[in-house]
């Protein structure tokens, strides 16, 4: 009861024509840069963060929230309509959603996906309203022995389950950890690796990071391609509507989705992508004519569609009650919460408790938008996806100079960019992700301070991780994550080998 | 006394503890490199970063001397330039439109006290 009404005050809070325009901006954005193939949420969240800075903590974290998963809902519609998924998330949508839209059923694809999405995002939000207050509850006995545990996890959990190599998403968190220890340390007020610029006393600037890694970095690396052929993006609104069989055989393929979602938004680690691709073998899994499958079969899509709209709601649990983000993506919303002066993590539903229902309610009304944005309006889309990069790549540069340049007036902020953009362009050519490195640095100064805590109140007795039982608990998982792959890796060399 | 003792850790514990971890993967990765013969790398195109690097460097060192119209003017010409499809006059365009555009969010709405014209500050 508590909660509904807590949940009514916040819609009341978010119905304002302030927050509802920045909702509504936020998911348009997150929409068409999801849409446009290479760009990410993760740029669009970085782009709007120096304007954010203007805003009050409400809009500003209702604006880059709805970038996020409105870059969910815009990345499908490249994968459906020219085969190129706009966000890691949607690559599954690619195999039968393009399926669908050879065969003359975009319109169907276009509107099941977007209904899908809408509705795995419900569920997604509503499972977020239940869980977060007893999480809240649950962590507000944390100490710092728990934290630094928990967050151990997170952190090896994001880089372990990121594509390619686990060994450079390894690298890329100790670049981010690293990174993040440049500044004044907190104890001692001493400087670390300041290199004498005054600028860095305060550690480097979290925007200009993002920027430099999100920005310069994937608009120098972006895979560009764009729609060329007119005709494949002709959507009309009387093409749309699914038939009676497609909502008949839609119906339990979202109910999976949206669950294998929601749980595996929540943990760490396990963003919408991974949620996306469990969904779809899952579905071809228990399906009854798996033989459909990347042939244009609509389960093939509803599932992962619900799926990572409703890990893309989760997603936020842990972010918002721990203060512990899952993803890279939400490691900068977090982010950008810190620099609006709100600590995300068990206190937040107490201490903030307006800010967080509003937000949550903001979630709701910016899914609706993005039904609005995403059925009707479908066309609008296409038109605006289909705009050369040499017209998007002046105004990405143009808006993060500007950006960063705002913030403090200096052109340090675009040196920065510029320095980590080359790093970021670097990581690229060696296959190391960047993502983890995010985390990593936004984590590792938290660590750091939750490790230094423990030691200190234990005095000096490193068993104190092992004596606490949610700590034990989260080492045994660590040092799973860590040796269970490498034991693999020399079993299956012994095994090439003949040993 | 920068590293100090377990109760008590120094500022340059950390950094050292993440130092020694970085030499360990850094050898398995050159253990690794040398174990198998995988492609070195993605290829980075050299034109975009040609250019798009260009055009940060330009605002950085332009911004304070020329103000912010001519520099968003001229940066825009050289970000345009990373795909090699750019004409001309469409860029000229975009370049006026983009000016006006960032002139009208961030000093119209927003407020801020940029520099717009050379010899400003």
């Amino acid at each position: 009861m508590e909660t509904l009404a807590a949940l009514g005050a916040g819609f009341g809070a978010v119905l304002t024509v302030q927050n509802l325009f920045y909702c509504f901006v936020g998911v348009t954005m997150g929409t068409f840069i999801g849409a446009l193939p290479g760009l990410g949420a993760m740029l669009g969240i970085a782009l709007l963060l120096p304007v954010t800075l203007y805003l009050p903590a409400e809009a500003a974290i209702i604006m880059l929230a709805g970038i996020y998963y409105g870059g969910e809902y815009g990345g499908s519609i490249s994968a459906i309509l020219i085969n190129v998924p706009g966000t890691p998330s949607s690559t599954i949508a690619t195999l039968d959603g393009h399926q669908m839209a050879r065969q003359g059923r975009a319109g169907v694809a276009l509107f099941v996906s977007a209904v899908a999405s809408f509705l795995g995002g419900s569920v997604g939000i509503v499972l977020l309203i239940v869980f977060s207050p007893l999480i809240a509850k649950f962590a507000l006995n944390f100490g710092s022995v728990e934290y630094f545990a928990v967050m151990l996890v997170g952190l090896l959990g994001a880089a372990s389950v990121s594509s390619g190599s686990r060994l450079n998403a390894y690298v890329s968190v100790l670049l981010g950890v690293l990174f993040g220890t440049v500044g004044a340390d907190v104890s001692s007020g001493v400087q670390r690796f300041t290199m004498g610029f005054p600028e860095f006393i305060s550690g480097i600037s979290l925007v200009a990071l993002a920027m430099g890694f999100f920005g310069f970095a994937e608009i120098v690396c972006a895979q560009t391609k764009t729609i060329t052929n007119q005709s494949d993006s002709r959507v009309r609104m009387r093409d749309m509507l699914p038939t009676r069989e497609d909502w008949q055989r839609s119906f339990w393929p979202f109910w999976r989705g949206s669950g294998i979602g929601a749980l595996l938004g929540a943990l760490p680690g396990t963003g919408p992508t991974i949620a996306s691709f469990m969904a779809y073998l899952q579905e071809k899994r228990v399906s009854r004519h798996p033989q459909e499958f990347g042939k244009g079969a609509i389960e093939g899509l509803v599932a992962p569609e619900s799926a990572n709209n409703a890990a893309a709601q989760t997603a936020f649990i842990p972010t918002l009650t721990l203060g512990i983000p899952g993803t890279a993506t939400m490691a900068l919303i977090l982010g950008a919460l810190i620099v609006q002066g709100i600590q995300p993590g068990p206190r937040m539903m107490t201490e903030n408790a307006g800010l967080f229902w509003t937000l949550i309610a903001s979630f709701w009304i910016g899914n609706l938008f993005l039904l609005v944005l995403n059925i009707p309006l479908v066309g609008l889309w296409v038109k605006l996806v289909s705009v050369p990069y040499r017209f998007l790549f002046p105004c990405i540069i143009c808006l993060i100079c500007v950006g960063i340049y705002s913030i403090d007036l200096s052109s340090f902020g675009v040196w920065v960019i510029i320095g980590t953009g080359l790093i970021g362009c670097a990581m690229r050519a060696a296959y190391i992700p960047a993502a983890p490195l995010l985390m990593g640095f936004i984590l590792g100064p938290l660590m750091e301070e939750n490790l230094k805590r423990s030691l200190q109140l234990a005095r000096g007795d490193a068993m104190v991780f092992l004596t606490t039982p949610i700590s034990a608990i989260c080492m045994v998982i660590a040092m799973l994550i860590v040796v269970v792959p490498v034991v693999n890796l020399f079993r299956g060399a012994a095994q090439k080998t003949g040993v | 006394m920068a590293l100090g003792h377990c109760a008590g850790w120094g500022r340059a514990c950390c950094p050292l503890f993440l130092g020694v971890l970085g030499i360990g993967l850094g050898l398995a990765m050159v253990w690794r490199g040398a174990a198998r013969s995988e492609p070195l790398g993605e290829h980075v195109p050299l034109r975009r970063l040609g250019f798009i690097g260009g055009a940060f460097v330009f605002f950085a060192i332009a911004i304070e001397p020329v103000g912010l119209i001519a520099t968003l003017f001229v940066t825009t010409c050289i970000g345009a330039y990373a795909d090699k499809d750019a004409r001309t006059g469409q860029t000229l365009l975009l370049a006026a439109g983009l000016t006006a555009g960032i002139w009208l969010i961030f000093i119209y709405l927003l407020g801020l006290s940029i520099p717009l014209w050379p010899g400003e500050r």
